[in-house]
């Protein structure tokens, strides 16, 4: 989607219009982007009509389009069963046709996904099945790794016993060592830094997850402040005085306007106190 | 001519100066409109309050005159119909350029109607030029960086709305008054010395027979006044439950460890809670939850009661009406240690939390969109955002920008402790409903606590259950959306002109789907069966 920006009229107007067309006329990008932008800002419906359109073009990579027209067709509103069989069958035919190029492999991982989260019903036993099949075809892929998240969430989250979960979780953090995928890794530690909170596995547990996301970056603004006080108060309640010292610091830097100022002064204070 | 020919005369006349100066009104518009060199703005916003509808007319002035070829149009809207109003314009296609939003939780609505933000608040607002602030991204600029839910997307992970100030609660008391009946009795500084105040206000006014009231509230008013004083019994409580004071907890997770049994309504800080509301609703007027709002403001300004607990948005429009002096002060709650409530305070709550509001977006459909950003960079600039505090009489909402003497009383004090959990918590939802609608049971004249917990014992757990079940469902639909949305942006990061930010966007998207996929999990599980 394109939107037309009138001339410049003053003399911030081209700042302006540099700024906003970073953001909306992403269109500048090349043909078949131009949808992949509307479903980025959401435009579902826009997007799917696009693909349909561009898939009847002479020239038009018809493989690249239809993984486009199924990925679109999960959101396309109103979300009926139909549309996501369809959406599964497409991704069906994309795998069985090459399952290990890009898009192979995208659509086996978003077909682990229709069955655990889009369906009206999910089928978890199906969506574990093929998470499983990814990660064991090679796990170094990075959608081998996307689908080990999700499994995470599945196998952590579903009901046993208190052995089986960390019997489980254990698994999920010998694994988690091996992504070459940072982004995906710093994902799968804040998931199991969380899972252990929930799951009471210990405050070094949760400490180690989350000490390695924050190496690995922590991208969503909220989730980073709040890696950096959870460290800050797991590094004080074990002791790790440094530690502690260092992240209370860090997160008053980063974020210095908040309820918790007082507090995180307090206990550094307290922190900083010669030992006696 | 007699007497109702006069009449029906007069009252043709005025219908007819009424109707062509409508229609001059409506050529006016239409000639702006159609003049190329002309570029007009409009700005919708709810305020309807005098002062403030009166700074975004000063401002627009102010831009005018810099800007020539350029209108603004400032169109106030009652607040009751504004959200049906401003719906119509935009299904319609003549929404204003800029509009006034609130919380934006609908994320459907914002994606289609509204334009991300996100690029230009990374950038410096060019407004702040020769200011300190001059190399401070647009974002940064802001008291609290932009860090509300109505200014960020929480599902879209875009900005899409700037704030034009932040808003505080305080008790404003009839200053004159209180010099009449008190003399100079010193402002109450906690808990106890409040209700001592009030007390000897009631006793010296009824010697003399005159009608006035200590603590004058309405529904809206009261609920302002129990949120601070529940919040200040149950300031503990995440320390008890999660081991420190500093964790964040939304209803989810409260709801889900009120399943789990870590709080009841039986906890001794909720029961603390529920007391010190029931304590302090006999400082109210008799009959206060059938008053409005607008009604407790009103009856506030006739000079009849000696104060009220209301936020800073009200306090320009009751400075240029009251007919008294005003003073402020900040609602006091119980000394920690002190007998009785004491016990569960650990101190002075902080206004850290305190986030931006009043926030204004801007339509996709507006014609000119980098000037309509042009405008509201300027509203939102250092000189802007003075501009408008001043004479508007809220609180500024730009770094650096003091509010005005009058508003200091008025301005965030981030020192503190984090304030407690708040049952409101659960507005709007069943759980709010039955914490609300029973309420009658704690303060009514024949209300107890033992009584309100008694019902409370019997249907919150029902509600919340009902509650959690509903929001996973919605939430569901967040994170399917999500794996649209991810792959989309997973595409793009291969262009390499738009790789570095689709890249990011992929990577804030997938944190945020993970976050809320295991936190939909966790709820689920327990709904199931409750996990020790």
């Amino acid at each position: 989607m394109t939107i037309t920006l009138p001339p410049p009229r003053h003399r911030t107007g081209a700042r302006v219009r540099h700024a906003l067309g970073a953001t909306l006329v992403s269109a500048a990008l090349n043909a078949g982007a131009a949808p992949w932008v509307d479903m980025s800002i959401g435009f579902f419906n826009e997007a799917h009509a696009e693909f349909i359109k561009e898939e009847k073009s002479p020239d038009a990579d018809l493989r690249a389009l239809r993984f486009g027209e199924a990925v679109s067709l999960l959101n396309v509103q109103p979300r009926t069963d139909s549309n996501i069989d369809r959406s599964y069958a497409i991704f069906g035919e994309l795998f069985a046709a090459a399952p290990d190029d890009d898009i192979g492999w995208n659509s086996r991982y978003l077909q682990g996904r229709i069955e655990q989260q889009q369906r009206s019903k999910p089928d978890l036993a199906k969506a574990e099945a093929i998470f499983t099949e990814l990660i064991r075809r090679n796990p170094s892929h990075s959608v081998a790794q996307r689908a080990q998240v999700k499994l995470a969430v599945i196998r952590l989250y579903s009901k046993t016993d208190p052995a089986e979960r960390r019997r489980r979780y254990d698994e999920f953090t010998d694994h988690v060592a091996k992504f070459t995928d940072t982004g995906i890794k710093v994902q799968m530690h804040l998931l199991l830094a969380e899972a252990a909170r929930r799951f009471n596995f210990g405050n070094e547990t949760e400490l180690a997850h989350l000490l390695a996301a924050h190496e690995g970056g922590v991208t969503k603004r909220n989730l980073r402040a709040e890696a950096l006080v959870r460290i800050g108060d797991l590094a004080r309640l074990t002791g790790r005085v440094e530690l502690a010292r260092e992240f209370y610091t860090l997160f008053l830097e980063q974020f210095p306007r908040n309820d918790r100022l007082s507090t995180i002064e307090g206990y550094l204070a307290v922190l900083n106190a010669p030992a006696r | 001519m007699n007497r109702e020919r006069f009449f029906l005369f007069t009252g043709i006349a005025l219908l007819a100066t009424v109707f062509v100066a409508a229609g001059l009104k409506i050529w006016k518009r239409s000639a702006n409109e159609a003049n190329p060199d002309q570029v007009i703005i409009r700005l919708a916003h709810w305020q309807l309050e005098p002062p403030v509808r009166a700074a975004f007319e000063k401002i627009a002035r102010t831009y005018m005159d810099e800007h020539p070829g350029v209108s603004i149009e400032i169109i106030a809207v009652p607040e009751r119909t504004y959200a049906q109003w401003f719906m119509t314009r935009l299904v319609g296609g003549f929404a204003p350029d800029i509009i006034e939003i609130r919380s934006n939780r609908d994320a459907a609505l914002i994606s289609r109607y509204f334009t991300p933000l996100t690029e230009p608040v990374e950038q410096p607002n060019p407004y702040n030029a020769g200011t300190p602030l001059e190399n401070t991204p647009w974002r940064n600029t802001f008291i609290d960086g932009l860090s509300s839910g109505e200014a960020y997307h929480p599902q879209l992970l875009d900005y899409y709305a700037v704030p034009v100030s932040q808003f505080t609660n305080r008790v404003i008391y009839n200053r004159t008054l209180w010099r009449e009946v008190l003399g100079d009795t010193p402002l109450p500084t906690n808990y106890a010395e409040l209700v001592a105040v009030c007390t000897r206000f009631s006793e010296e006014v009824a010697k003399t027979g005159r009608s006035a009231v200590p603590f004058l509230a309405s529904k809206y008013h009261a609920n302002g006044v129990y949120q601070r004083l529940f919040s200040s019994q149950t300031q503990k409580v995440t320390e008890q439950l999660r081991g420190t004071p500093l964790y964040i907890y939304n209803w989810l997770e409260l709801g889900t460890d009120y399943l789990r049994g870590e709080w009841s309504v039986d906890s001794p800080a909720f029961v603390s809670g529920m007391s010190i509301m029931r304590d302090v609703s006999g400082l109210f007027q008799p009959g206060y939850e059938q008053l409005s709002r607008e009604d407790g403001g009103f009856r506030f300004l006739q000079g009849t009661a000696l104060m009220i607990f209301t936020g800073s948005w009200d306090y320009g429009s009751y400075r240029d009406q009251a007919q008294f002096d005003l003073g402020t002060f900040k609602l006091p709650i119980p000394e920690p240690g002190s007998p009785g409530y004491g016990e569960h305070v650990a101190g002075l709550p902080s206004e850290g939390s305190v986030a931006t509001g009043a926030v204004f977006s801007l339509a996709r459909q507006s014609k000119y969109p980098d000037q309509a950003l042009d405008f509201l960079q300027f509203l939102t600039s250092e000189r802007g955002n003075r501009l408008f505090a001043n004479a508007s009489g809220w609180l500024p909402a730009i770094v650096g920008v003091e509010p005005s003497d009058e508003l200091k009383p008025f301005y965030p004090d981030i020192r503190g402790v984090r304030n407690g959990v708040d049952l409101g918590l659960f507005e709007q939802q069943n759980a709010g409903r039955v914490i609300d609608n029973s309420r009658h049971l704690l303060l009514g004249p024949n209300g107890s606590v033992e009584a309100y917990r008694d019902h409370l014992r019997k249907k919150l757990g029902p509600a919340l259950r009902e509650d959690l079940f509903r929001t996973v469902i919605q939430q569901n639909k967040v994170v399917q959306r999500q794996d649209g949305v991810i792959a989309a942006f997973a595409q793009l990061a291969k262009d390499p002109e738009h790789a570095a930010r689709a890249l990011l966007k992929q990577r804030e998207n997938e944190e945020s789907q993970a976050a809320l996929e295991t936190l939909n999990a966790w709820v689920s599980l327990n709904l199931e069966e409750a996990v020790p």
